[in-house]
C-alpha cells in the first residue's frame, strides 16, 4: 500500500500541481546556470527541493485528502512513508537536474566539474534536503498545512545558517577554490549518508506517531 | 426452530471523546446490518462527531467503537468494507470526475472502475468536469460513487441532503433503497432534515448534546411518544414524566411525553402521535433546559433502558 501511495501522491502533484513542478525545477536550471560557481546548481536543486515541501499538504488540505486517505484502507503509516519516499524521489530529480545543468554549465564555461566538487555538493545537498524534510514533515503530518504553516520558513533559515557557515569558511569570499576540494573521504561521505538516513527514519516514525493522533 | 438474529454493523460502547467545550457522553448505542439508520439532532449535538469517530478520524478518550463484529474503527480491514459520503466531496478542486477513479483506486484493496464509470453516467455526472465545476447534487452523487465503487458492505453519509434540492434529494433516497436491496448492507445516515428520514429509515438514533437520547426502531419512536398540546396552566403532576416542555408568551404549552403517561393530562389537551422531527426538538429542548447544570441528567433512554 506504501508504494501505492507515493504512485498515487507523485502522479496527484504531478498533474495537480504542474506548476508549482515545473517552476522549481525551472529555477534550478536557470539560477544554476547562472550562479558562477560550479556546482553551485546541485546545492540549488537542493533548495528548491526543500523550499517546495509544504506544496503537498497544501493539497492536501484543500482538497480535503486527509480526510480521504483516512476513510480508505490505508494506513497512517502507509500515508506517512508513502509521502516521505514521494518527496525525496522529487528531491532527487531536482538535484539531478541541478547537477545535468552543472555539468552543462561547466562544459559551457570551459570548465571541468570534477569529481571531488559533485561529491561534495551533492553530500550538502543530501544534508539539506534532509535536514528540511526531517524537521518540516513531523509538523505538517502533526498539524496540517494551514496550522504548521510556520514550518515553511525552515529551509530559509537552513540556507541562512549554509550562507554563515560559507561565509565563515571563506566560500563567499572565494578564498576557498571549489577546484582544489578534495575527494570527501570515505568515513566523512558514511557518517553524513547514516546521519542523514536515520535523520529520515527518526524524523518518520516521529510522523507517523503524530500523524495517528491527528484527528481530520 | 430457527430464531431471527439482528447482528450489529456497529457496536459502540461507553464512548467518551472531548473536543474543546463539546464532549460525547457514554455513547451506547448499535446499528442493526442490514436497516437503514437515521442519526438525527440539532446542529451541533455531536452527529459530525459520532461519524468520526466510528470512521477513525477521531481517537477516542475512552470506549470501544467495533464493527463488523470483530473489527476495530479505523483499521483498514473495517475501512475496506465502508463507504463514505461526507457534507464535501474528498477530492482535489482540479481533478475530473471521470479520473477519480483512475487515481484513488489503488488506494483500496476492491476498486471497480468499471462499475464507478457506470455509476457516473447513471447519477449523470459529467466525467470531463473538474471537481470544483460540479453543481451540490453532483458532489453528492460523485461522492456516492466514490463510496459504492469499491462494493462497500457500510454505506456513512454525514449530512448528504443539505443544500440539495428536492429532485436531488429523492434521487439520493431511490440510490440508498436500491443499495438496500441487498440484505448485508446497512446504511447510516447522519441529518438534521428529519423528513428525509421519514420514507428511508428503520432506525433512529437521536443525539442531543452530545448524549443519545433515544435508539431505536423508527415505528417504534412514533408508537413510544406523543405530543400533547394545551393552554396553561401545565399540569404539575405531568412534569416528571415531561420531555421538553416549550411554554409560549401566548400561554400555550408544548410537550413531548411518553404514550404511556397521556392520562396525566385533561380532556383538554390536544395529544397525536410525535413526529420524528417534534422528538429531536423536545429532546434539544430538554438538553438545553438541564444545561446549566454540569450534567444534563439521565435522558429517557437511560430511564427506560431502550438501547
Amino acid at each position: 500500500m506504501t508504494a501505492a501511495f507515493t504512485l498515487f501522491d507523485l502522479r496527484n502533484f504531478a498533474t495537480t500541481q504542474p506548476l508549482r513542478m515545473i517552476l522549481p525545477l525551472a529555477f534550478v536550471v536557470v539560477f544554476g546556470a547562472i550562479v558562477p560557481f560550479s556546482g553551485a546548481p546541485i546545492i540549488i536543486g537542493a533548495l528548491a527541493a526543500a523550499l517546495t515541501a509544504s506544496y503537498y499538504f497544501q493539497g492536501d488540505e484543500r482538497g480535503l485528502l486527509d480526510t480521504l486517505y483516512a476513510i480508505t484502507p490505508i494506513s497512517r503509516r502507509s500515508v506517512v512513508v508513502g509521502r516521505y519516499v514521494s518527496m525525496l524521489v522529487l528531491a532527487a530529480v531536482s538535484v539531478g537536474l541541478g547537477a545535468v545543468t552543472a555539468f552543462i554549465a561547466a562544459a559551457i564555461r570551459h570548465e571541468s566539474l570534477g569529481w571531488p566538487v559533485t561529491a561534495t555538493m551533492l553530500l550538502a545537498a543530501f544534508g539539506i534536503v534532509t535536514v528540511a524534510f526531517a524537521v518540516q514533515l513531523p509538523w505538517f503530518f502533526a498539524l496540517g498545512f494551514t496550522r504548521g504553516r510556520p514550518m515553511v520558513y525552515v529551509p530559509v533559515g537552513v540556507i541562512a545558517v549554509a550562507a554563515f557557515v560559507a561565509s565563515q569558511t571563506g566560500l563567499l569570499h572565494g578564498s576557498v577554490q571549489l577546484g582544489s576540494l578534495s575527494d570527501p573521504s570515505a568515513l566523512v561521505t558514511a557518517v553524513v549518508l547514516i546521519l542523514g538516513a536515520a535523520a529520515l527514519v527518526a524524523s518518520a516514525a516521529v510522523a507517523v506517531r503524530l500523524y495517528r493522533r491527528r484527528a481530520l | 426452530m430457527e430464531a431471527t438474529v439482528t447482528t450489529q454493523a456497529v457496536a459502540i460502547t461507553g464512548l467518551q471523546l472531548r473536543r474543546g467545550s463539546f464532549a460525547l457522553r457514554d455513547v451506547n448505542v448499535g446499528i442493526p446490518t442490514g436497516f437503514v439508520t437515521g442519526l438525527v439532532g440539532p446542529n451541533g449535538a455531536g452527529k459530525t462527531t459520532l461519524i468520526k469517530a466510528l470512521l477513525g478520524l477521531i481517537a477516542p478518550d475512552a470506549g470501544t467503537l467495533r464493527l463488523f463484529d470483530d473489527q476495530d474503527a479505523g483499521t483498514s480491514a473495517a475501512q475496506d468494507r465502508i463507504g463514505v459520503v461526507l457534507d464535501r466531496v474528498t477530492a482535489a478542486p482540479e481533478w475530473r470526475a471521470g479520473s477519480i477513479g483512475r487515481r484513488i483506486g489503488a488506494l483500496y484493496t476492491q476498486w471497480d472502475e468499471t462499475y464507478f464509470q457506470q455509476l457516473l453516467e447513471r447519477f449523470d455526472v459529467p466525467a470531463g468536469n473538474r471537481v470544483n465545476e460540479l453543481s451540490r447534487g453532483q458532489s453528492v452523487k460523485l461522492s456516492l460513487a466514490m463510496a459504492l465503487a469499491h462494493r462497500p458492505e457500510l454505506l456513512v453519509l454525514d449530512e448528504p441532503s443539505s443544500g440539495l434540492d428536492p429532485v436531488a434529494r429523492r434521487d439520493l433516497a431511490d440510490i440508498l433503497r436500491e443499495f438496500m436491496l441487498d440484505p448485508n448492507h446497512t446504511v447510516l445516515f447522519s441529518t438534521h432534515i428529519t423528513p428525509d428520514l421519514d420514507d428511508l429509515a428503520d432506525h433512529i438514533i437521536v443525539l442531543t448534546a452530545g448524549r443519545v437520547a433515544y435508539a431505536g426502531m423508527l415505528d417504534e419512536l412514533h408508537e413510544r411518544f406523543a405530543v400533547v398540546r394545551g393552554r396553561a396552566p401545565f399540569p404539575e403532576n405531568a412534569r416528571p414524566a415531561t420531555i421538553g416542555l416549550r411554554l409560549e408568551s401566548s400561554g400555550a404549552y408544548e410537550a413531548l411525553i411518553r404514550t404511556d403517561d397521556t392520562a396525566l393530562f385533561g380532556s383538554d389537551a390536544m395529544i397525536e402521535a410525535a413526529s420524528t422531527d417534534d422528538v429531536v426538538v423536545h429532546f434539544a429542548e430538554q438538553a438545553r433546559a438541564t444545561r446549566g447544570g454540569s450534567d444534563p441528567g439521565p435522558s429517557v433512554a437511560d430511564r427506560e433502558e431502550i438501547h
